[in-house]
């Protein structure tokens, strides 16, 4: 069962508050696998492979457009959140999941799963995507082709104009992920681009790669006008999880009926076998 | 007895890890499941903890370095081992860490982490007066206690007031008396494992009509084979010698003789058919906080006495601990079931489906039983008698099969005549 919360717009700090505190519940079988999916003030994240100079942006710049900046403990290196994007941290313990061939889900095989739930997510809007050996997130193709379930983008190439600005349906990155597991809980998630300001990427360098190109759903849809709302994306987010996850899915209320989900949870454990 | 610290599996098609952070170095005391090191690969970043607790003795991949899944990259070891320098450390002398052995007796020294070395004197003196062994400083070699150190800490006045925090694990402890109106007021709803097991229980009940027959079972022999042979079994296994091998043996010696015990009925195209298993894979259940679960000891028929020691007393921990893996849990085709641990005399189980028969195990008691001897003449005397009731399904094992099957297990363990080795 995986329960999911909407949360819209949440400051990247208390996310991670909350993230903590669901992690410690999760560890503790106080709650079951959940999925919160959310949208944040605009912010870039280093992660622990995270080097300065992958900010293009000055400080100054940083504090003039209003993004401010964190240092995290997840995988990855450097990347942008902000409004119109749809983040999704599932707080799942891994031992309650099991693979397709019925084996242990490790934390590298769960990514490919999230992958997998976003290509969907990707579909239901007629966008095609995919994934690439060795460069995790979800790709778009130049020219919306996807042969065997992969884009055709041989390797990040620089885009045009000096912003790093990407032409109509260029392709390029249009779901970054990056987890942490602690006690076999993950925590951070995914970051998928709906109508994101992609001019904002131009302040890094995604990843660490340089002119990577980043794309959105606005960008790929053949009518940006028709998309629905981040709420109704992110429902749809949730029922993706379910089908590749295999598992059913449930709308939370509010936070304050996980939590008490928690309270009564005392001193019982929720095993998922 | 140090423990191997290996690189995880990452991923089904991941065959290596690297290593980007150590939060522990060589020499420091660490806890189960604290975090030793971090590994980082394909934007995934994951703390791995420790398996035992201890002192960590031995880094042998640093920071940086890229090993094999399963390889070994550190080893813990008890408290008060040798420090083994790291890789990539300058050649000085390798740390030892000191053993505790205060100057003065009344001192109460820091419990130290791990195992606590102590003879098998000292631990039954302590037993007897109610110490907590991780109390009492030790002055033999590692820090070992001996009678000695148990008897000077005897008399320290600190000692006296530690004994009655000392938890008797024998015993389970009285409940506090509830303050009803603290109750929640609320109807509360199910976990996900509670609800499995109503689901299943209910399920169970269903499915096969339940029979009982009750055995007592005279144990007399077995507790002396125990008292015994239990030391040097400790010694040679590293594990202790309870009454659950034996009945597990015994168990099993029964099945094979017959073997509608352990067989199951299956749904064919012709209809209902009895699956006679190939091997015996017994069910041991296991009694969590939270609920219960039934590892199982596979090909149960190929084990020695100590290797159905070694698994029981294996499974039980890491049931408790949330550390089975999937092919452990599930596939039993006979289950054992503890039903006299708080006190019972014995117990009347549901079936484990699909298998058609569970074995509760009672209470041992020490009661008088009479005693017939080759002459013919009757004499009371003092025995170890225990209960047991098999639980099983009418549909496939008469009254007659169930009979016979106890009858066979209460001899196995009445004349228990097998080397314990």
């Amino acid at each position: 069962m995986i329960e999911y919360l909407y949360l819209g717009r949440v400051d990247y700090s208390e996310a991670l508050r909350l993230q903590e505190e669901l992690v410690a519940l999760r560890s503790e079988g106080r709650i079951g696998n959940v999925l919160l999916l959310l949208e944040h003030p605009p912010v870039l994240t280093l992660g622990r492979n995270a080097s300065r100079a992958n900010i293009l942006a000055s400080d100054e710049l940083l504090k003039s457009r209003g993004v401010t900046l964190h240092e995290i403990n997840r995988g990855g290196d450097v990347t942008y959140h902000g409004p119109g994007q749809l983040i999704g941290y599932p707080i799942f313990d891994l031992r309650s999941l099991r693979s397709s061939s019925g084996n242990r889900l490790g934390p590298v095989d769960f990514v490919r799963l999230m992958e997998q739930a976003l290509i969907g997510l990707c579909g239901e809007f007629g966008v095609p995507a995919g994934q690439i050996p060795k460069l995790t997130g979800v790709w778009c193709s130049e020219d919306g082709r996807v042969d065997g379930g992969e884009p055709s983008i041989q390797s990040c190439r620089p885009a045009n104009g000096a912003e790093g600005a990407v032409s109509p349906a260029a392709g390029g990155k249009i779901a970054a992920i990056g987890i942490h597991v602690a006690r076999g809980v993950t925590s951070h998630g995914f970051a998928f681009n709906v109508t994101t300001d992609l001019a904002d990427f131009a302040l890094i360098n995604p990843c660490g790669i340089t002119g990577c190109p980043v794309t959105s759903l606005e960008r790929e849809v053949a009518n940006p006008e028709a998309l629905p709302s981040l709420e109704s994306i992110a429902h749809q987010a949730a029922l993706h999880f379910g089908q590749v996850f295999d598992e059913p899915v449930r709308a939370l209320k509010d936070l304050a009926a996980l939590r008490a989900q928690a309270q009564s949870a005392v001193g019982e454990l929720i095993t998922d076998r | 007895m140090p423990t191997d610290v290996i690189m995880p599996q990452m991923g089904e098609s991941i065959f290596e890890g690297t290593i980007t952070k150590w939060l522990k170095k060589a020499g420091d005391t660490v806890q189960k499941d604290e975090v030793l090191f971090e590994i980082s690969t394909d934007k995934v970043d994951a703390e791995i903890p420790s398996p035992v607790a201890g002192v960590l003795t031995e880094i042998r991949s640093p920071e940086g370095a890229t090993v094999e899944v399963n390889a070994v990259v550190a080893v813990i070891g008890e408290a008060g081992s040798v420090v083994s320098p790291a890789p990539d450390a300058q050649p000085s002398t390798p740390k030892e860490v000191a053993p505790k052995a205060p100057a003065a007796p009344p001192q109460v020294a820091q419990a130290p982490q791990g195992r606590i070395r102590s003879t098998p004197l000292a631990r039954r003196i302590a037993k007897e007066h109610g110490f907590d062994l991780s109390r009492i400083p030790g002055s033999g070699p590692g820090g070992r206690i001996g009678k000695e150190d148990v008897l000077r800490a005897a008399t320290s006045p600190v000692q006296k007031a530690a004994a009655p925090q000392m938890a008797q694990v024998a015993q389970a402890p009285e409940a506090p008396l509830q303050d009803l109106a603290s109750l929640p007021s609320e109807p509360v709803p199910l976990t996900r494992m509670r609800a499995l097991i109503a689901g299943r229980m209910v399920e169970s009940v269903r499915t096969s009509p339940h029979v009982y027959t009750v055995y007592k079972v005279d144990m007399t022999r077995i507790a002396r084979l125990r008292e015994r042979h239990g030391a040097a079994f400790n010694q040679r296994h590293g594990v202790k010698l309870t009454f659950m091998p034996f009945i597990a043996a015994a168990a099993v010696a029964a099945l094979r003789r017959y073997p509608i015990v352990n067989a199951s009925l299956e749904t064919t195209p012709q209809g209902l058919a009895i699956r006679y298993h190939q091997n015996i894979n017994l069910g041991i259940a296991v009694a969590l906080d939270w609920g219960l679960i039934v590892p199982v000891i596979r090909q149960a028929e190929q084990a020695s006495l100590a290797s159905l020691a070694r698994s029981i007393a294996d499974l039980a921990i890491r049931a408790r601990s949330k550390k089975l893996s999937p092919d452990e849990v599930g596939g039993s085709t006979f289950t054992l079931t503890n039903a006299g641990a708080f006190g019972g005399e014995f117990g009347m189980p549901i079936i484990n489906q699909p298998e058609s028969a569970i074995l509760a195990i009672g209470g041992l008691r020490k009661e008088p039983a009479v005693l017939t001897d080759a002459e013919g003449n009757d004499t009371i005397a003092i025995r170890s008698m225990q209960y047991f009731c098999l639980g099983f399904d009418h549909r496939l094992i008469d009254g007659a099969d169930g009979g016979k099957f106890m009858l066979a297990f209460q001899k196995v363990l009445e004349n228990w005549n097998h080397e314990i080795d």
